[in-house]
């Protein structure tokens, strides 16, 4: 059940709106990584923590692009054939795609690796052309760079460190001169001490957030030492490193073994870190009082 | 001229911007300070009236005077920040976020204060997840700094800033849509009136504005008026982003003050740097896929919101998309409208009906080679019978393209039909 693996990061977000029904697609995002992609059940799961009716659920899902009724591939590589990327090579990134993965657009790979869609505009027409697996941008992927960028991903999943569909946890990336898929460094991650002296209650807030920093450290530690897959994770989730959620940052299914047919690599719950920092949040939630 | 100093787009002068660290030591957070600690939310307000800013995500309406339409005495109020940018050509909001994304928070958290509502809402497109990390990361940061929550600095001021990930739907662009969604609903737009300012979100006063209006604000405040008004055009003051993209050598975000003439846009090396293999431009899309076309003759329009609206167009979002002579106008039509038709919320029967006959038609003619007669009667019947009667600007959007296309480039249409 979605609220006993994901505890925490559901409470602190039912504490940020004044009504219920607004964490919808929040709720409905990390029910797509824990189930694989919206199953009955997930739907049925997320109206009874919103208590909203069922049909409503199912009515946003039907509504919004990135939800999935349906089993996709562990990449979902979603390919912008809009204005301008058309006219600069998305055309024949897709055809470069659907040649070398043998499928055509919404189908699914046998191995159950790959997922292909066409999309509208991707906000990067600066860097066509553009696609996005599991919501990280890939900028600039040219025909050529088709194969590096499958091998990273196929790589990825071989190593559990892909994410899930819903990107919850996504990061960017764009082709190095040697032709390798190299992540983009975001802004840095470490929360800066003020730059002058405020107030007193807010030096105590800040006070509080840095020592619930620390017991989020030693949980996500003792996650570290328990997971089997605690080097992957400890590299992820390393104490100054937390997700916004302050889970460990990488929620990563295990390696599957995927087999042919139509077989799905299903990110079932049980794949979900075996334990989350439950306490860390709920302390920003209760800063961050309900509207 | 390029920019030596930007408004909005100040990793260019200080890379590390992004920083939070860095953004502080460059005067970051001050102007919130010293708005929280030495103005009244009216003063802030006037302020923003008096440096004409104008609304960037697309109707260019006064930031300060929409403010101001907020009913007095009513509370709670609600601010939002529309961060579903997802028009075709438009990417400047996805760069502030990745790139500068405290000076966005600065000018969420100095709008709240000056607009007096304790929860403001930053509506990501779902697309933008990385990108969502990066504002989480950022708000997180503003919470530990004391910049955000209760009694901030002191002042009394309560501010709690949520970051919200829609799921892909264009129309969650619309201020009423996005409300809709914020709900917990799809995405479909609300009868106007009552305005967001006087019914937005949950029915409260909403006062909702684009992610670069925001970023304007920090720096407006600290440097002042009249240094705003240095840049840009009496009625068009301060920089804009313009999103530029297409068969440009250079495609990116310029920050260039307004009244630039298109031309320079696209051929200085500081901007565009010319047309890929010197071709020349055919069809220029000023302002994002709602705007009504120019052509490559129309290059010395400038660059603010009279001069294109002058030459029969609008700004809009400041998305320019230059084409050159390969691209056919019943396919970039069938294109434009595609993304109309997909991103159409089904709410009503002109934009709904309307876009899909569109693009079946267009589709048969541009894309299948086997258009008749009939078919350019139709079109023009088509988006005739969609202008003025849809329920929202996306339907009436979707007109631009093909009656832009058919105005300006009727002889390739009859070339596309097969007698």
């Amino acid at each position: 059940m979605l609220l006993d693996t994901h505890t925490s990061e559901i409470e602190a977000i039912l504490g940020r709106y004044a009504s219920k029904r607004s964490a919808v697609l929040p709720l409905l995002y990390i029910a797509q990584d824990s189930y694989g992609h919206l199953t009955d059940k997930a739907i049925r799961e997320v109206a009874t923590i919103l208590d909203m009716p069922h049909t409503d659920v199912y009515e946003v899902v039907g509504f919004y692009t990135l939800f999935y009724n349906k089993p996709m591939g562990a990449w979902v590589l979603q390919v912008c054939d809009d204005v301008p990327c058309c006219y600069l090579g998305a055309e024949e990134l897709i055809t470069a795609l659907k040649d070398t993965l043998g499928i055509v657009e919404e189908q699914t790979t046998g191995d159950g690796l790959f997922t292909l869609q066409r999309v509208k505009c991707l906000a990067a027409c600066n860097r066509a052309p553009v696609l996005q697996a599991n919501l990280d941008y890939v900028y600039e992927v040219t025909p050529a760079r088709v194969g590096a960028l499958l091998d990273s991903l196929r790589s990825r999943v071989a190593e559990a460190k892909q994410r899930g569909v819903s990107g919850r946890f996504a990061e960017d990336y764009a082709f190095g001169p040697d032709g390798a898929l190299v992540q983009i460094e975001r802004p840095a991650e470490t929360v800066a001490a003020p730059a002058a002296p405020v107030a007193e209650e807010v030096a105590l807030v800040a006070e509080e957030v840095a020592l619930v920093a620390e017991e989020v450290a030693s949980v996500a530690e003792e996650v570290a030492s328990v997971a089997e897959e605690a080097q992957a994770q400890a590299e992820e989730a390393s104490p100054t490193q937390l997700a916004p959620d302050g889970s460990p940052a990488g929620e990563m299914p295990k390696p599957e073994t995927v087999t042919g047919g139509d077989a799905i690599p299903a990110h079932a719950a049980q794949q979900e870190p075996p334990a989350e920092p439950s306490e860390e949040k709920p302390a920003q939630a209760g800063d961050r009082s309900p509207l | 001229m390029a920019l030596t100093e930007h408004v909005v787009m100040r990793e260019l002068d200080i890379p590390d911007i992004g920083d939070f660290g860095v953004y502080l030591k460059h005067g970051g957070y001050a102007a919130y300070r010293s708005a929280l600690t030495e103005k009244t939310p009216a003063d802030v307000v006037q302020i923003v009236r008096e440096s004409g800013l104008r609304g960037r995500g697309g109707a260019g309406f006064p930031t300060g005077v929409k403010w101001g339409f907020l009913p007095k005495g009513v509370f709670p109020r609600y601010l939002l920040c529309n961060c579903d940018e997802s028009e075709p050509g438009t990417f400047n909001n996805h760069q502030i976020i990745d790139r500068n994304p405290h000076q966005m928070i600065e000018g969420v958290a100095i709008s709240a204060y000056a607009v007096e509502a304790h929860t403001a809402f930053i509506y990501a497109r779902g697309e933008f997840a990385a990108a969502a990390v990066t504002l989480e990361r950022a708000v997180s940061q503003a919470y530990a700094a004391g910049f955000l929550g209760k009694n901030i600095l002191g002042s009394g001021f309560d501010l709690d800033v949520v970051v919200h990930r829609g799921a892909g739907a264009y129309i969650c662009g619309e201020e009423t849509a996005l409300m809709e969604s914020l709900e917990g609903k799809i995405g479909q737009p609300r009868l106007k009136p009552p305005f967001p300012a006087v019914a937005g979100l949950y029915g409260k006063p909403t006062i909702i504005n684009n992610v670069e209006t925001l970023t304007n604000v920090p720096r407006i405040l600290e440097k002042g008026v009249s240094w705003y008004r240095t840049f840009g055009t009496e009625k068009s003051p301060g920089t804009k982003c313009f999103s530029l993209s297409g068969h440009v050598n250079r495609p990116g975000n310029y920050e260039i003050p307004f009244g630039l003439p298109l031309r320079e846009l696209i051929y200085s090396d500081e901007y565009g740097g010319g047309m890929k293999d010197d071709r020349p431009v055919k069809i220029v899309i000023p302002g994002g896929a709602s705007a009504p076309w120019l052509t490559g003759a129309q290059l010395d329009v400038t660059m603010d919101y009279e001069g294109v609206a002058a030459a029969g167009s609008m700004l809009g979002s400041g998305a320019v998309i230059v084409l050159n002579d390969t691209v056919k106008a019943p396919h970039l039509a069938y294109k434009m409208d595609e993304f109309f038709k997909h991103e159409s919320c089904g709410k009503c029967t002109p934009c709904r009906e309307g876009t899909h006959w569109l693009v079946k038609v267009l589709h048969r003619l541009a894309e299948e080679g086997h258009g008749s007669e009939d078919d350019i009667k139709t079109l023009h019947s088509i988006y005739t019978q969609m202008a003025g009667n849809c329920f929202c600007l996306l339907g009436e959007s979707a007109v631009m393209p093909i009656k832009s296309a058919l105005r300006i480039f009727p002889q390739e249409f009859e070339e596309m039909v097969v007698r």
